[in-house]
């Protein structure tokens, strides 16, 4: 046999020479798994016959252009059926396959060279040819096979996931057919949840392909892998069944009814199943394993095992959400609706730990307090459960705190707070910050010492704590002004639906720069018909990367690094192990895109819209109120106004130091990996500050602490793995009747729920559930939003936007500014609303009443 | 008539500007700490404290001690830190009064403002502030009280009595009229 050809128990079964399941059923028959005989058509055999026939560099031309891949998929799948194999090649297909058998029914395979890798899944993208049967029609198969490699899924696919066509071939499976009594998929962990101690087997009659393309509902069997016992059977309903037809290929053919409700396949088969899989996953380093198999005459055959795919990790179990203190109460609230996940090991210390309470203290003592706040809070402020953050709220002063000293220090704060704190933010706090992040800035990273970046970490960490606690208080007056505002309206006027919002929307605003800003950009796009198609065809993933290599987009590039030198500061999570906006331009790609595409759009019809809604808000209120309570009122929007803006310009510099942190963690996670401590540079926010020094001082004289590698794994995959819990917003349960919760508790079960009714308006439509910044391009158009909370790097994601509802938030949260100045209605707070929706339902959101319905 | 009549038909807003007062800090601070449901408040709390199982005499003396505290609370200090913003409030205040003076001290300037914040204050509302004064437009009634004066002959040719096709049999009469809008005018009064 030729070098072309491989018999499977070769040695030479590479990912480039046979693809990803070719190499995968070579290593199942050396682990001695029952595979069904076969070779391997290698990779060689595609390369040599797109390059005989000349037609690589036009299939290359075909799917690499912005035209429809539809078309272009067809023209090359007719190149592939147009041409020949040349003869040698021809003749050593012949002879392996005649070693199998008198002309033996088998399945042609595709075996991409970048398919079936853990990280991306194939799966499903390149055809399988069952039943194949003689010379002529394994040769029209093995074509065929090689022009699914450009199916219009396929080619969008490697757009998608950044692989270069050029890159790819395809090798070919020939596999004897195993026509199968029953045969189904095994997963040796649940795919769903995680938990590696399920086993989860489908089955049913005739050949797997039936389920593979979801054809039939088949059986599933979840095995109890500690027990070694079968834990549960769903019988489906297996109405259909795909079986051999001989020299035609296969069909489908109904099962009969008595067959349907029992079970495909009986215990001691399933248990011999789990055995093989077990092996099978033994083989594979334990990796949990995606396994095809089939039964014919009670013999099991795997027909391929490879990685699941996105596998979470393994569930948590036991969690208990409960203080870390008898009786305190914990809520999600304040500069924690900037933490959605949970926290970064590094993070939880230096800043929750260390800089906020710091913060607070430097506060204290700049206004002359003669307490620091541990007297007045017995302990931390900001505390942890289960990775994810909470604001303490049972402060009580500890014994020896004089009331009466503290009686005075709060009259003089409260005048301090309703006279000087705009000044201070403007001319001290804002100022002081921005000027130690410029001092760290300086520094050249290449020349500093491990000890001067862990410094820098740690400074400009309680630098951006010192800096919330102070301009908390401005955020704070202005949440307390406008809910003054929204009580007034609804005491003077409750039979109109006043709002607060009605009468705080449509001013300018950092949010609504940007989103003009973005805009500007899209119109420069506009302008260019060539830019255009680049930018409506490529995958937002790849936008940037593809903009910035394409000769008439130098402007547009410029315009995006301008952009990001304004706004790339800013935080999807306020923990600085996540990449800030700049590092992250998903969001605005979705935007640009989303603009691009949408010739109607324009955001100053929005505002004008939004400012129509306000005046005619101020023309009705004027005949409803008395004069008195006119009086009132514009007291009340004074006051909130006067507020109003501070919310926003507070939080846009929020985090505003990450950018610096973040090249200074770099730098020393990279110092770490050369000398083998680490094995990302990243691993530096998985350790505490503890475990840094010491990597430090061993890294001083030249030694490596690898130990800490595996520590900042674990606590990744920890955190990884708490990523798929849902906090509750307060603790104790009862505490989210709490008038400073930010969630509402709302039944697990009810199609109606309560939230904060933060933006007014009502609309009923389709829901987009995003739940991190990962997911941004699955924003759907003229959806509504769908949350956990938001941040300002968010903020690209509302032009779009019908609506928003979140789990965390209320009056003060980020979200209901910015749905104001959109004009859109908004319901907060909801507590469980991203796991009651899937994208797709419809609501109706009510933003005056804060209520939701789900409608399907 | 075989000659077209013109009309000069005047829509008149009666504009006041009067100055920019507002309440001083004594009276927003009072109206401020007007409680609007004390009373409500006060029955509540009876409630509750009936529920405990207190007696009526001993719940009157409990909100008795509640008023004297909350009066010696007031005496000893301010009771809204908020009214310590009056200030920038009157600034505000201060600033808009500037901006009037300026705009009413040039007769040209004065004469546009006018003409558009007239706009905008009756955008879309004009129609029913016409109605208001003169009820909805009514065009049959009238026509049919002029029928009344052309001879029975005429009166039965355009269908009098049938009051539904009124406006149809009338339909060159009504369609010889043409409506368009002038100008908009700003006289000084006083």
């Amino acid at each position: 046999m030729g070098k072309r050809i491989l018999e499977f128990d070769t040695q030479e079964a590479t990912l480039e020479r046979v693809g990803g399941k070719g190499k995968s059923l070579s290593e199942m028959i050396r682990a001695d798994l029952p595979v069904p005989g076969g070779f391997h058509i290698t990779t060689t055999n595609y390369k040599d016959f797109v390059s005989l026939h000349a037609i690589d560099q036009y299939i290359l031309q075909e799917a690499t252009k912005t035209d429809s891949k539809i078309e272009a998929s067809e023209k090359i799948k007719k190149l592939f059926r147009a041409n020949e194999l040349p003869v040698p090649m021809k003749n050593e297909i012949r002879e392996a396959y005649s070693a199998l058998g008198e002309n033996p029914a088998v399945a042609v395979r595709s075996s991409a060279n970048a398919e079936d890798l853990p990280e991306m899944s194939f799966a499903g993208q390149q055809d399988t040819y069952l039943n194949i049967i003689g010379e002529e029609d394994l040769y029209r198969a093995i074509r065929d096979c090689w022009a699914s490699l450009w199916t219009p899924r396929a080619i969008s696919y490697r757009d998608r996931m950044g692989i270069a066509h050029e890159e790819v071939a395809m090798a070919v499976v020939v596999q004897l057919m195993v026509t199968s009594d029953v045969s189904g998929i095994l997963f040796t962990a649940n795919p769903t949840t995680g938990d590696r101690n399920e086993i989860i087997a489908n089955a049913s009659f005739g050949l797997g392909e039936a389920i593979v393309s979801g054809q039939v509902t088949p059986d599933t069997y979840i095995f109890d892998r500690n027990l070694y016992e079968m834990k549960e059977i769903l019988l489906g309903s297996k109405e259909q069944m795909i079986v051999s037809d001989g020299e035609d290929g296969v069909l489908v053919q109904e099962v009969p009814k008595i067959k349907r409700d029992l079970p495909a396949l009986n215990e001691e088969q399933l248990t011999d199943l789990v055995d093989l899989a077990l092996k099978s996953e033994h083989h594979f380093g334990e990796v949990p394993q995606d396994i095809e198999w089939a039964l014919k005459d009670d013999v099991l055959y795997l027909l391929q095992s490879r990685p699941i795919t996105n596998l979470p990790p393994a569930p948590l179990k036991n969690l208990k959400w409960e203080p870390p203190s008898p009786g305190a109460t914990l809520l999600r609230r304040q500069i924690v609706e900037n933490m959605p996940e949970p926290l970064s090991p590094l993070f939880d210390e230096l800043y929750l730990e260390i800089a906020l309470q710091e913060g607070m203290n430097r506060s204290l003592a700049r206004s002359g307090s003669p307490y620091k706040i541990e007297d007045m809070t017995n302990g931390n402020v900001h505390v942890t459960v289960n990775g994810y953050a909470y604001q303490r709220r049972d402060f009580k002063p500890v014994e020896g705190v004089d009331p009466k000293v503290l009686r005075n220090y709060d009259i003089k704060g409260q005048t301090e707070w309703w006279t000087k704190l705009s000044g201070f933010w403007q001319n001290e706090w804002l100022p002081e910050y921005k000027s130690a992040i410029q001092e760290y800035e300086k520094i050249d990273l290449a020349l500093a010492t491990d000890e001067e970046l862990f410094n820098g970490i740690r400074d400009l960490a309680n630098e951006d704590g010192y800096y919330w606690e102070e301009s908390s208080k401005v955020f704070a007056t202005a949440k307390v002004t406008d809910e003054q505002l929204q009580a007034f309206l609804k005491s003077a006027a409750p039979n109109h639906n006043f709002t607060s919002g009605m009468f705080l929307s449509g001013f300018h605003s950092r949010t609504m720069q940007a989103q003009m800003d973005i805009w500007e950009i899209a119109k420069l796009i506009q302008g260019d018909d060539a830019l255009m198609e680049i930018v409506s065809l490529t995958p937002a993933p790849r936008l940037l990367e593809t903009l910035r290599h394409h000769p008439m987009a130098t402007s547009v590039i410029e315009a995006i690094n301008k952009y990001n030198d304004t706004y790339g500061h800013q935080i999807y999570s306020l923990d600085f192990a996540e990449p800030t906006a700049a590092e992250d331009t998903l969001p605005i790609m979705v935007a640009l895109k989303s603009q691009v595409q949408d010739k109607n759009y324009d955001p100053l019809v929005q505002q004008t819209e939004v400012n129509r809604k306000r005046k005619a808000a101020m023309r009705e209120i004027r005949e409803v109120l008395s004069e008195q309570q006119l009086w009132q009122f514009r007291w009340h929007l004074w006051k909130a106004r006067y507020f109003y803006p501070f919310r926003e310009e507070v939080v846009f510099w929020l985090g505003g130091a990450w950018p610096v942190l973040r090249g200074m963690a770099n730098e020393l996670g990279k110092r770490m990996v050369k000398i083998g401590t680490f094995n990302s540079p990243d691993d530096i926010y998985f350790l505490r500050s503890e475990s840094i020094d010491k990597a430090i001082e061993a890294r001083a004289v030249g030694n490596s602490v690898p130990e800490l590698a595996r520590v900042a794994a674990e606590a990744r995959e920890l955190r990884e793995a708490r990523k798929r819990i849902h906090p509750p917003g307060a603790i104790p349960i009862d505490q989210h009747d709490n008038a400073a919760a930010t969630q509402k508790l709302n039944s697990p079960t009810s199609n109606q729920m309560i939230g904060f009714a933060v933006s007014p308006g009502r609309i009923e439509g389709e829901v987009s559930v995003i739940m991190s910044p990962s997911d941004f391009d699955n924003m759907k158009p003229n959806t509504i939003l769908v949350c956990p909370m938001t941040t300002p790097a968010w903020t690209q994601l509302f032009s779009h936007a019908v609506a928003l509802v979140t789990d965390i938030g209320s009056i003060l949260a980020h979200g209901s500014i910015v749905a104001r100045e959109f004009g859109i209605p908004a319901v907060l707070g909801l507590g469980n609303v991203t796991q009651r929706l899937k994208s797709g339902q419809r609501i109706l959101v009510d933003g005056d009443a804060g209520t939701i319905e789900i409608l399907d | 008539m075989n000659k077209t009549n013109k009309y000069k038909v005047t829509l008149e807003f009666e504009v006041a500007i009067n100055p920019v007062i507002v309440p001083d800090i004594n009276t927003f601070e009072k109206m401020s700490s007007q409680k609007e449901d004390g009373g409500a408040d006060d029955l509540k709390l009876r409630e509750a404290l009936k529920k405990k199982g207190l007696a009526d005499h001993e719940i009157e003396k409990y909100l008795a001690e509640i008023k004297e505290n909350e009066g010696a609370k007031a005496k000893e200090k301010p009771t809204d830190y908020q009214m310590l913003l009056y200030p920038e409030y009157e600034k505000w205040v201060n600033a808009q009064r500037s901006l009037q003076v300026k705009i009413l001290e040039d007769d040209e300037f004065s004469r546009c403002y006018i003409q558009e914040i007239m706009r905008d204050l009756t955008e879309g509302q004009i129609e029913a502030m016409v109605n208001e004064k003169y009820g909805t437009p009514d065009l049959n009634r009238v026509l049919k009280y002029a029928m009344k004066k052309i001879p029975k002959e005429y009166q039965q040719l355009l269908k009098m009595e049938e009051d539904s096709l009124r406006l149809d049999e009338t339909e060159l009469l009504d369609g010889s009229v043409r409506c368009s809008f002038n100008k908009l005018d700003v006289h000084a009064i006083s």
